[in-house]
Order: structure tokens, then sequence, then C-alpha cells
């Protein structure tokens, strides 16, 4: 085993992926980068050429409601025995991902664009999480009421679509 | 005449068409000698948003450092009626507000404002395309708004329950566009308006009873900056090519139904190569080219090698900047019957127009145009002259912007 420092960069959601890979790689020139893709996903051009080893995320998504995909994960991250792990953001799902990842610490880029480290304990991580889960619940649910509850005085208004026998489709 | 503008989501270089609409306004109406200033805010946790340096644009600014988790529409307003109120302007003229616009129109009623609105913002409270189940949409924020809040809750519903929540979300939620308040504010926003500045014609006859003033004023391009090869000095290819150019990804840009009668077209001649911009090659097909995603230079270099531009759009794009700089490197434009493009192609003229969605009025229309170069070299030739004529900017300054002037303050 060489003895270069192994860092993952979790692709995810989101924009400037490759742009992160060249600040890493301008910040880590030695290291050896693992570029994390999402399963089905390919690697451009421009990725590839600073990635010295591509790895396949087990899923597409991952979710705290869908453990047995974080588990997949997980496992296949334990397995790359990563010393460095990085993520696009410090969002809860990331920080979680990062405290699975098993890397001894963890990395991410702020919401200034700076390079910051990620807490990685699983408990806290998870907490936030939670926490945010509750907020975005209620979030929504405070919307799905203010327009079922609190209606514009429009007299005669009429869904066009629906008068047309037409239903939205569920995104 | 000073003239302030404002616009919450300016960058520069621009992210979109919107950006580079609002600094080409800007700048023409500085060069047609009025004072100019740009109010508009940096961000400075939001990468979605290039922002821009104030040293790079060749107009005076007023950038304040914000950061959209924190910014509510009252906190703009802040910061934002005294910034103007120091400058004294003659009239406000005001770009993409999303959300916020009706707070700030608000503001600075005390101005003549004249207000800008892109995509169809001052109709679909959702995401501004006016787009449901695959068709126009035929409700609209101001005539049907409870239909308008449900379908924005509906629609935004994984996204509202997200525990990381995109800038756009956390604009609907910070201006409480689902209350009923929002409504009766939005409305009145637009008859505080001195006039009101849209894409095209539809936008214009939905928003006609609210405004006093509403005048469809297209977009353009700097024609005499682009470089010019005529069709028929173009050196020759062995298969023509046929070019797809702007977010191809986008499935309301349909690059299915170009593939579509591509494909239809592959069965019975070998001719042409359909080129698009973007990274995805879903087709795998020999006469299919993904050219990656290109910068302004590198689209330029592809519609000089282009001999028929397409715009399959299935949406109604509000305007329709792709057929407009088809039209300025002097190729014949093929586009959907919608939206705003229906007003800039000429049928016959400058290109020609086909049912939104229909891949086989397609085919027959490309099949046609790879049978007849001369008639596309006309046309394009044509498409030149009408885009130097009617959408550079210099035109679209003097001939829209200037007169609305002078009718707003007189």
């Amino acid at each position: 085993m060489s003895g270069a420092l192994r860092i993952c960069a979790f692709r995810s959601q989101g924009w400037g992926y490759a742009t992160r890979l060249h600040h890493l790689r301008r910040r880590y020139p030695d290291a050896r980068l693992v570029v994390m893709i999402p399963k089905g996903e390919t690697v451009s051009e421009q990725e590839a050429a600073y990635a010295d080893e591509v790895l396949e995320q087990p899923h597409e998504t991952y979710s705290i409601r869908k453990p047995g995909k974080l588990w997949d994960l997980a496992r296949t991250l334990r397995e790359a025995r990563l010393d460095l792990f990085v993520v696009m953001y410090p969002s809860p799902r990331l920080r979680l991902v990062a405290g699975l990842s098993g890397a001894r610490r963890a990395e991410c880029w702020s919401y200034q664009n700076l390079i910051i480290a990620l807490p990685t304990r699983l408990l806290p991580a998870m907490a936030v999480l939670g926490w945010r889960i509750v907020q975005g619940q209620l979030r929504f649910w405070r919307c799905w009421l203010t327009t079922r509850l609190r209606r514009v005085p429009m007299p005669g208004e009429v869904d066009k679509m629906e008068a047309r026998g037409l239903r939205m489709p569920r995104r | 005449m000073r003239i302030a503008f404002v616009d919450l989501w300016f960058s520069w270089p621009p992210i979109g068409g919107a950006q580079a609409n609002m600094f080409h306004t800007i700048e023409g109406l500085r060069q047609a000698g009025h004072e100019v200033r740009l109010f508009a805010p940096v961000y400075d946790d939001l990468w979605h948003h290039a922002g821009y340096e104030p040293e790079a644009l060749p107009f005076p600014s007023e950038p304040v450092t914000m950061n959209w988790a924190r910014t509510t529409a009252r906190g703009l307003c802040q910061w934002l009626r005294p910034a103007v109120d120091a400058w004294r302007p003659d009239v406000v003229f005001m770009g993409f507000g999303r959300y916020c616009k009706p707070y700030l129109i608000e503001a600075l009623a005390h101005y003549p404002i004249i207000s800008r609105y892109f995509l169809y913002e001052h109709l679909c409270i959702r995401d501004g395309c006016l787009y449901k189940d695959y068709e126009t949409c035929l409700n609209d924020f101001l005539r049907t708004p409870n239909v308008c809040r449900k379908c924005t809750v509906d629609f935004w519903e994984d996204w509202l329950k997200q525990s990381d929540t995109p800038p756009d979300i956390r604009d609907l939620t910070n201006a409480g566009v689902l209350t009923p308040r929002y409504h009766r504010l939005f409305v009145e926003s637009l008859g505080k308006c001195r006039a009101a500045v849209v894409n095209n014609a539809m936008a214009k006859e939905r928003i006609d009873d609210y405004c006093p003033v509403v005048r469809v004023i297209p977009s353009g391009v700097k024609v005499k900056e682009r470089e010019y090869l005529p069709l028929r000095d173009k050196p020759a290819r062995e298969r023509k090519v046929i070019l797809m150019s702007g977010r191809t990804t986008d499935p309301l840009k349909g690059m299915q139904v170009l593939a579509d009668a591509g494909s239809g077209l592959a069965r019975y001649r070998s001719d042409f190569e359909i080129w698009v911009t973007g990274d995805d090659d879903p087709f795998q097909e020999p006469w299919f080219k993904a050219c990656g995603w290109q910068g302004q230079g590198e689209t330029m270099d592809l519609y000089r090698e282009a001999d028929i531009v397409v715009v399959p759009s299935v949406w109604a794009e509000p305007f329709g900047r792709v057929a407009v700089e088809g039209m300025a490197a002097g190729r014949p434009v093929v586009a959907s019957r919608i939206g705003g493009l229906q007003e800039i192609v000429r049928p016959g003229e400058t290109g020609e127009l086909f049912e939104a969605n229909s891949s086989a009025e397609l085919a027959l229309i490309l099949e046609r145009m790879l049978d007849n170069p001369e008639e596309c070299a006309r046309m394009g030739d044509r498409a030149r002259e009408t885009a130097a004529n009617e959408y550079d900017w210099e035109h679209i300054v003097e001939a829209y912007y200037l007169p609305l002037l002078e009718q707003v303050t007189s």
C-alpha cells in the first residue's frame, strides 16, 4: 500500500463538481484522488483529468428514511479505506454520509466557497438531520394549510384545467 | 435623465438571458446619453449566482453584500429605498426580482417605475414557466390565485420538505408568496408601475387589464459584433449540420422532438448530422453529436459550422434568444410555433415554424431544407438582415426604450 493520502471526492447533486476537483488537486497535489459518482452516471472528461480512481456509488440517492441504501454506501466507503472524505456542501445529509465514510477526517466547501473541516461524529449529524427534516415537514404543511385554509377572495374563480377534466401529475 | 436599475439576480458574466438583457439595456441607455446606476445585491452564500464585480461593469453600480438565508423582503427594501433615494433618479427600472418584486415596487412607488417581467414571472408563481400538463397553462396568478398557490405547493412539495432549502424556496417562503396578502400586494404593484415590459404578445394580453401601459420589448443580440459567414460561402461538408443550441438537457427545450425527427430522416438519408450543445448524448446515434457545454465564443463557432438552426422548444418560450442568435449568424431557423418564437421567425422568409412537439412536421421541413441549399442560403441572408434591423441592441434601445422612457416621464 502506498503512503499517499487517499481522498474521496463525493459527487452529489449541484453544480461545480469539476471546479471543486480542481481546487482539491491544487490543495493536495500528491494525494490519490478517488472520484465517487452516483450509480449510472459517468465522469466527464474534465473530471477524469483530476481522478486517479473512479468509484461508483451503490445507489443514485441516499436518505435517512432508507437506511439500507446508507448501509450499502457506508460499506463501499469503508472498503475504500479513506484518509479524507470530501463532500460538496455542508448539508446535514452529506455530513451524515461523511460520518459513515469511516475516513479519519472530512472536509467540504462552505457557503462562502472555502474548504472547511466537517464534523463527522454520527450522533450529532443524525440529530441535525432529524431536526432539519422536521423543519422541512413543518414548512411544507404550513404552506399547504395556508393555501387550503386561507383563500384569496376571488368570486367566480374557476380552475380552467379542472373544468377541462385534466389533473396535474405529481412530480 | 437619471435611471436607477434594480435587479435582485444580476450577475456578470451573465448566467442567463435575463442578466444579459439587463446589462445591454443599461449599457444601451447609458450610450444614449442617460445617467444610469445599477442597484443589485451580491449574495455571499449563493453559488448559483456568480455575482458581479462593480469594476468590471462599464456603468456605475451600487452593490451590497447580502446573505440569502437571512434576507427577507423587508430587509431588501430597507437597503434599497435609502440607497435609491440618495441618488434621486427620475425613473426606476425594475429587473429580475422574482417573489420580492411587489415589495420593492411598493418601497419605490414614489418614483415612476418601469417593471421588466422576465419568463412569465408575473403570471406563474410556481416556476415562471406557465407550463402544466405538457401545454401552456391556462391559469395565471392574477386571475386564479388560489389554483396557482395550490399548484405551487404541490409542485415544490419535495423541495419544501428538504432539509437543505434551495434559494428559490427560501425566496418563496421569505416573501410570503402563498399568503392571501401577497396576491393583493402583487396586483397593486402592477397598478403602481407606470409601465410593464414583457417578452411576447401572450404575456402582454394577460396583464393588459392590470397595468396602465404594457409594452412587448424583445431581447436582442449584438449583431454587428458577430462575424458573419454567409451560408453560400461556408466550406462544403460531407454532411450538413443541424444545430440545436442552448440548455438542451432541459426537457422543455425539446431535444427529444429533434432526435425523433432525426431518426425519421436517418432511415433514408445520411447527409446530415444533428449537433447539440451540452454533454449528454442519450441517443448514441452516428448522426447525433453532443458538442459539450459551450461558452459564448465557441457557440459562435458552432453557428458558423451549422447549416440550419433548430429551436424545438415544447413550452412557450417567452422570447427565444437562441433563434435570434441563429438569425444573427445568418442561418435559417426552424422553430416551434409557440410563445415568443412564433413572433421571431417568419415562415418562408427567415426560417420555418412547426407545431410544437410534432417531430413528423419538423422532419418534413428539415428534409425540404436539406434538399434546397439555395433556399436555405436565401433564408439565412434574410435572417441576418432581420436580426440586424430588428434585434440589434442599438435598435431595441432606440425603437423601444427611449420612447417608453419619454412616455413614462411625460
